[in-house]
């Protein structure tokens, strides 16, 4: 196969495709501006306090920075790997049919490694000028604010790097999801089998959650944020399951749509929630700390402007990552329209028309995301409220707990408010899907 | 407006600047089993989704169980698609993410019967195309032909007067074709329905009692078969 050919049967073909792409592209930029962001900060030396956050000058704290942007960078891979998964089923007969053209197996693999690497480099050289812009803005900031330096000529020699590097993780993961590309039906796991693993993972999280609440627990603050993770990771996709078993039972044939997409989407939905879950831990955290300092009397061990600010930040960047897990839960939920566009269709001619798809589509997506934000408000406030009492047992935090149960009661509605308009994104595609035009697909 | 299952006169069809229909007239009473020949592109299947009350004629008729579509607002026609129309597509269409047994019962669900009397009248028709060991079986793991013939199930568990059967033996094998022709064949005559089947298959068409062949978007001929 030559590179000419190559690059023809990469491309992206379709409107779905190109939606695809430009996602992947988007995600890819925004992981590499993290990135750049943190590779400028570990080459950052002794700056100068005048000038940054003391974020950046205190050698304790310049470290929770860069794992901050490597963290965001990760979420934003996990968006760009969602996005990746996009269009699976369609493009897999799409290369089904190449190989029965006569494509081998590692020249299939090098289709996806090519689809997916090209839009890798186009965004790992978007991120520079976006990682550029985005430094400049941080400059213009109040010094408090000063968390990312001034762009140094250094930052031009790892940008091309970052861009080769982003591609070629973008071309192993395209390739590697091309793996198992077989003419044969895919067999799903058993469900049992695969909820006993994550029960397993679930249980293995709450357990260093537990451990880490002991008194003169030797857990460390950042276990126990592993282990909500690992808690929230196991959990979420067998509670997913049985939401969507639930409502596949109900009887009604809107909630039961959205059930059966549920159950059969509850892993990689599962793992979206439990971002979510632990983003809404880390903005119960935040309020819990910040309503303790307020409520409290105790003298601050540092400038109210430096927590508060710290605090913002965390809570702006945890809005950031549930927005990349609410992106890809719809980019997925699309992904599904496409993908069962004649099976929808067919449901239109009895009778289940867009209207009716698209509540099931606001179902499928509002009920989950909400109780995964409002959980993880309870989790990480009442998380921080224990520590308080446990640290000091004189501390009265029921008052703090009061505000965070409200708190996450709001922060739930605001979330399914949220993921109901975004859902409205969908109308669109919805009404594609139902076309009568797609019963002679298959 | 008449007895006849289905009345189709003077039917129009055009997609943008391709014209499908031109003038297509049809009678179909009710019990008798129709086959629409032609070849590709010819405009049998744009005939059966103008029949059907999917698609919306630009010019002449349609009337299904004696309601003339054209008259219907879209929720009405709706209501008698679902419950005076069954359609059986090519590739079964089921929802792959519900159940064979749900995926029947949808229509009743979607008409607001009962649920369980619903899954219960669903796994009735399961029983009789001979599925019913699999109603809690996904679609994707079962055969091609099993699904259709849930699909089967799905067109008649509302009773319609007339079963529309697009290509119904296109994905399937010539020994599944059959058994799923006699199945189709005989589940229509036990409800009393009309059966309307777009095929390209001269042994598909050969189980109707008259075939009409279209070609370009007119009727060519019409023969009586039995």
């Amino acid at each position: 196969m030559t590179l000419t050919t190559l690059i023809t049967l990469a491309r992206p073909k379709s409107s779905t495709d190109r939606r695809r792409s430009t996602l992947l592209v988007a995600a890819v930029a925004v992981a590499g501006v993290f990135l750049l962001a943190g590779q400028r900060i570990v080459r950052l030396g002794s700056p100068d306090s005048a000038t940054y956050s003391s974020y950046l000058t205190e050698d304790g704290l310049r470290p929770g920075v860069v794992t901050a942007a490597v963290l965001l960078a990760a979420a934003a891979c996990a968006l760009a790997f969602q996005a990746l998964r996009l269009g699976t089923a369609a493009r897999d007969r799409r290369l089904a049919a190449l190989r029965l053209a006569g494509a081998t197996p590692s020249q299939v693999r090098l289709i996806g490694a090519a689809e997916a690497g090209l839009s890798g480099l186009f965004g790992g050289v978007l991120a520079g000028p976006l990682y550029f812009a985005v430094a400049a803005v941080v400059q213009s900031l109040p010094q408090v604010g000063r968390v990312l330096p001034a762009p140094a000529p250094g930052d031009l020699a790892a940008w091309p790097v970052l861009a080769v590097v982003l591609a070629l993780v973008a071309a192993s993961s395209g390739g590697l999801l091309r793996r198992q590309l077989s003419t044969e039906p895919k067999i799903e796991p058993d469900r049992r089998v695969w909820q006993g693993r994550y029960v397993t993972i679930g249980a293995v999280g709450t357990i260093l959650v537990v451990l880490s609440l002991m008194p003169h627990s030797p857990v460390l603050i950042f276990v126990q944020a592993a282990g909500v993770l690992l808690a929230a990771s196991g959990f979420a996709p067998v509670a997913v399951a049985a939401y969507g078993r639930r409502l596949e039972r109900s009887g009604d044939p809107v909630r039961m749509l959205a059930g059966g997409r549920l159950l059969h989407t509850a892993r990689s939905v599962g793992r979206m929630l439990a971002l979510l879950v632990v983003c809404g831990g880390v903005v119960g955290a935040v309020l819990a700390m910040g309503l303790d300092h307020q409520l409290s009397e105790r003298e601050l061990t540092a400038s109210g402007d430096f927590i508060y600010t710290g605090l913002g930040f965390v809570a702006l960047l945890s809005l950031f990552a549930a927005l990349a897990a609410g992106v890809a839960m719809l980019a997925g939920a699309a992904d599904d329209l496409l993908d069962q566009r004649s099976q929808l269709a067919a449901l239109n001619v009895f009778g289940m028309g867009a209207a009716q798809v698209l509540r099931s589509v606001r179902i499928q997506l509002t009920g989950p995301a909400a109780v995964a934000v409002g959980a993880g408000v309870l989790i990480g406030g009442g998380l921080v409220c224990f520590r308080q009492t446990r640290m000091d047992p004189a501390t009265d935090t029921s008052s703090v707990m009061v505000f965070v149960v409200v708190a996450a009661g709001v922060v739930g509605v605001l979330a399914w408010l949220l993921a109901a308009l975004a859902s409205g994104v969908l109308s669109g595609q919805v009404r594609d899907a139902v076309d009568p035009a797609n019963l002679r697909t298959t | 407006m008449t007895d006849a299952a289905l009345e189709i006169q003077r039917v129009e069809y055009a997609y943008r600047r391709d014209v499908a229909l031109r003038g297509v007239s049809l009678r179909v009473d009710p019990g008798e089993i129709v086959a629409v020949t032609g070849p590709s592109g010819c405009g049998k299947s744009t005939l059966l989704h103008c029949a059907a009350g999917i698609l919306r004629p630009q010019a002449g008729t349609v009337a299904l169980a004696g309601r003339n579509l054209a008259e219907l607002s879209e929720a009405e026609r709706t209501r008698v698609r679902r419950t005076q129309a069954g359609i059986v597509l090519q590739f079964g269409q089921l929802v792959p993410d519900l159940s064979l047994q749900d995926n029947v019962a949808l229509p009743l669900l979607l008409e607001g019967h009962d649920a369980a009397a619903a899954r219960r009248a669903a796994l009735g028709w399961l029983e009789r195309v001979g599925v019913a060991a699999d109603n809690e079986a996904l679609p994707r793991e079962l055969s091609g032909g099993q699904n259709q013939r849930a699909a089967v199930a799905r067109a008649l568990v509302t009773g319609p007067a007339v079963v529309f059967a697009d290509e119904p033996t296109g994905s399937l094998d010539s020994r599944a074709g059959e058994q799923m022709m006699e199945l189709l064949v005989s589940s229509a005559g036990d409800g009393g329905a009309a059966l309307v089947i777009v095929t390209h298959d001269n042994l598909v068409a050969a189980y109707a009692d008259r075939e009409v062949r279209l070609r370009d978007g007119v009727v060519q001929h019409e023969v009586r078969l039995s």
